[in-house]
């Protein structure tokens, strides 16, 4: 009977202390990966973002789309970035890192419901991968190499044409991953690779996107050099319209400049179609860095 | 036979909606809610509190584009609110473009991900007596991809029946909402920013600007160039010639010798004043610096000249 009423005392405590917890500091968290969320009573409102990412990488936090803070991740890939004095409200939020090669990684991103006078903690984010290819164009039976950085000895998964060929490996201790791909199987055309990582704990998002073309095998050596010569300019370099390898609010402003007018010159149009319109500008904001 | 026919036919249809139902279950959704008590009538002179949510379906977004329509006879427009929406940056703010049709497109840097996130709210008059329409239309979403690759979204759409006014007081949640928004809060700080480019106004200077404001959104913005540097918060704004202008604009003084001034100001008539300091040093002063410089190291040579002078007649005059 004592037995019955301390379990009933405790459960009755257990969820008034949550409740108290849940209407007190209310504070919502709406997240694409999986992450912790505690808040504590404090006399200025402050927001902490911790997790990992690839070590030694430029980790940044983006609010509403503007670099709030910005660190170096450590040699184990840890970071920590934060806002103080933030005025209560809903804030989109999001974490990306960019690595020793200044490739960004995808962005992690999130919904965040703010109460006064509280710190929220967000942890355990774990940055997606960052990933590029050596080429951009190959001729079908050569290889070409799959590399980025991540979470040291993270397990890494590259997904070619969505699912299509999904290739399993380690990253090493410093983070660095690579995957030298044979094209001889692939199909003459546009492909694409992503990356994410596997932790004991977590899986992180997508990486950002990288295509290749695979083109038809050539004997002519020249051709060959043309091909080369062709690389396609990689999206989110075309949407960097200044090229200060930062894709925010000048090359918003540009673009915004071109909506729905006519004869929209090449380099301004991301997606190829004679046109700027809402396609383009999620192009652009996919690759935004803020 | 009968029996089989009839059947079949119910198999058909259940089969048809069972699709139709997990179809819809599957797409990503626009939808409208009433915020506070669920009414589906109202009195001539109430208002009514809408918010229009959305839901990813576990997809990553960044883009939403859509109308929301209503029937202008019967209800009216009382005001629009990005505040705590999803989307941070509007390629076309919310706002009524032809009777009876509100547009809007928005972007989310960093891609939207959950089941239900606002995208914007809307206080809506009951005018006239009779039926209500309020839906969305025309949805266009987009993934967070790297290629804009559309989402099935369905949208949704509400119906209320404007009856005659209410005997008794309005209640607080149906008070019509104040024409000019109960706000004091500026609009964010915002970074101005000054830059060129080949295929923008023939490769001239132009500066770029955004700022949000957190209730009720940017009414316009303002420009102002000087080759004076102006503290705004000590000196009248009325002493400036301030020009209405949009981002990107173009700058008038193509030599950059000038400080350019951004005033954003919201709908609620809040201000906030950003400044880009000038990338070239006035010429005029820039010479007369140097030209000051130069006339100091003359002094310093002609003293010097005079002192070491002065000291040689001295050694040889006991001679």
């Amino acid at each position: 009977m004592a037995l019955k009423k301390f379990i009933f005392v405790r459960i009755i405590v257990f969820f008034g202390f949550f409740l108290a917890v849940a209407v007190s500091l209310h504070a919502q968290v709406i997240v694409e990966d999986t992450v912790s969320i505690t808040a504590r009573v404090a006399p200025e409102n402050t927001i902490i973002f911790t997790g990992d990412a690839c070590p030694s990488c430029q980790v940044f936090l983006l609010l509403s789309g503007s670099i709030e803070d910005s660190s170096t991740s450590l040699g184990n890939g840890s970071f920590q970035l934060s806002i103080e004095d933030i005025p209560a409200g809903t804030y989109q939020f999001g974490v990306y890192a960019v690595d020793l090669n200044s490739v960004q990684s995808g962005t992690s991103s999130f919904s965040v419901t703010i109460s006064q006078g509280v710190i929220v903690f967000v942890s355990d984010i774990l940055v997606s991968p960052t990933l590029q290819s050596d080429y951009s164009n190959v001729v079908r039976g050569e290889t070409i190499t799959l590399s980025g950085y991540t979470v040291p000895n993270g397990d890494v998964t590259i997904d070619v044409d969505s699912g299509d060929l999904v290739i399993q490996m380690s990253a090493a201790l410093d983070g660095e991953f690579y995957y030298q791909l044979d094209t001889s199987n692939l199909q003459i055309g546009t492909h694409s690779a992503e990356a994410f990582v596997k932790t004991a704990t977590d899986t992180s998002g997508n990486s950002r996107l990288v295509e290749f073309e695979v083109t038809e095998e050539s004997t002519d050596e020249e051709d060959e050099d043309e091909d080369e010569e062709e690389d396609e300019e990689d999206t989110c370099d075309k949407a960097d319209y200044d090229d200060n390898n930062k894709v925010n609010i000048v090359d918003f402003s540009i673009l915004i400049h071109w909506y729905e007018k006519s004869k929209v010159p090449g380099d301004i149009d991301l997606n190829d179609d004679d046109d700027v319109d809402m396609t383009d500008f999620s192009i652009l904001i996919y690759c935004w860095t803020g | 036979m009968m029996f089989s026919k009839r059947l079949f036919l119910n198999l058909t249809l259940i089969s048809i909606f069972s699709l139709l139902a997990f179809h819809g279950a599957e797409a990503a959704k626009l939808f409208l809610e009433q915020a506070g008590p669920q009414e589906e009538n109202l009195g001539l002179g109430e208002n009514i509190h809408l918010e229009l949510f959305f839901d990813s379906r576990e997809q990553n977004i960044n883009t939403i584009q859509g109308k929301i329509f209503f029937s202008s006879e019967t209800v009216s427009l009382e005001r629009i609110s990005q505040e705590n929406s999803i989307l941070s940056y509007w390629v076309e703010p919310p706002q009524i473009k032809n009777a009876g049709e509100i547009v809007f497109s928005g972007l989310a840097p960093g891609g939207f991900n959950g089941p239900k996130g606002l995208v914007l709210s809307i206080d809506f008059l009951a005018q006239k007596e009779g039926l209500a329409r309020i839906g969305v239309g025309e949805a266009r979403v987009l993934l967070n991809d790297g290629k804009g690759t559309e989402l099935e979204t369905i949208s949704s759409e509400i119906k209320l029946l404007v009856g005659p006014r209410k005997i008794g007081q309005i209640s607080d949640a149906r008070k019509p909402a104040a024409a000019i928004p109960d706000d004091s809060t500026a609009p964010e700080t915002f970074i101005p920013a000054i830059s060129q480019h080949e295929e923008l106004f023939d490769g001239k200077w132009f500066v770029s600007f955004y700022a949000r404001d957190i209730h009720y959104g940017i009414s316009h913005y303002e420009i102002f160039e000087s080759r004076k540097l102006i503290d705004f918060e000590q000196a009248s704004e009325e002493s400036a010639s301030w020009i209405g202008a949009g981002s990107p604009y173009l700058l008038q003084d193509q030599s950059l010798q000038s400080y350019v001034y951004v005033k954003a100001v919201d709908k609620a008539g809040n201000k906030r004043i950003a400044m880009v300091l000038p990338r070239e040093t006035n010429s005029f002063s820039h010479h007369y610096y140097y030209m000051a410089i130069f006339a100091i190291i003359i002094t310093a040579l002609l003293v010097v000249f005079v002192f070491v002078y002065k000291n040689r007649s001295k050694v040889s005059k006991p001679e």
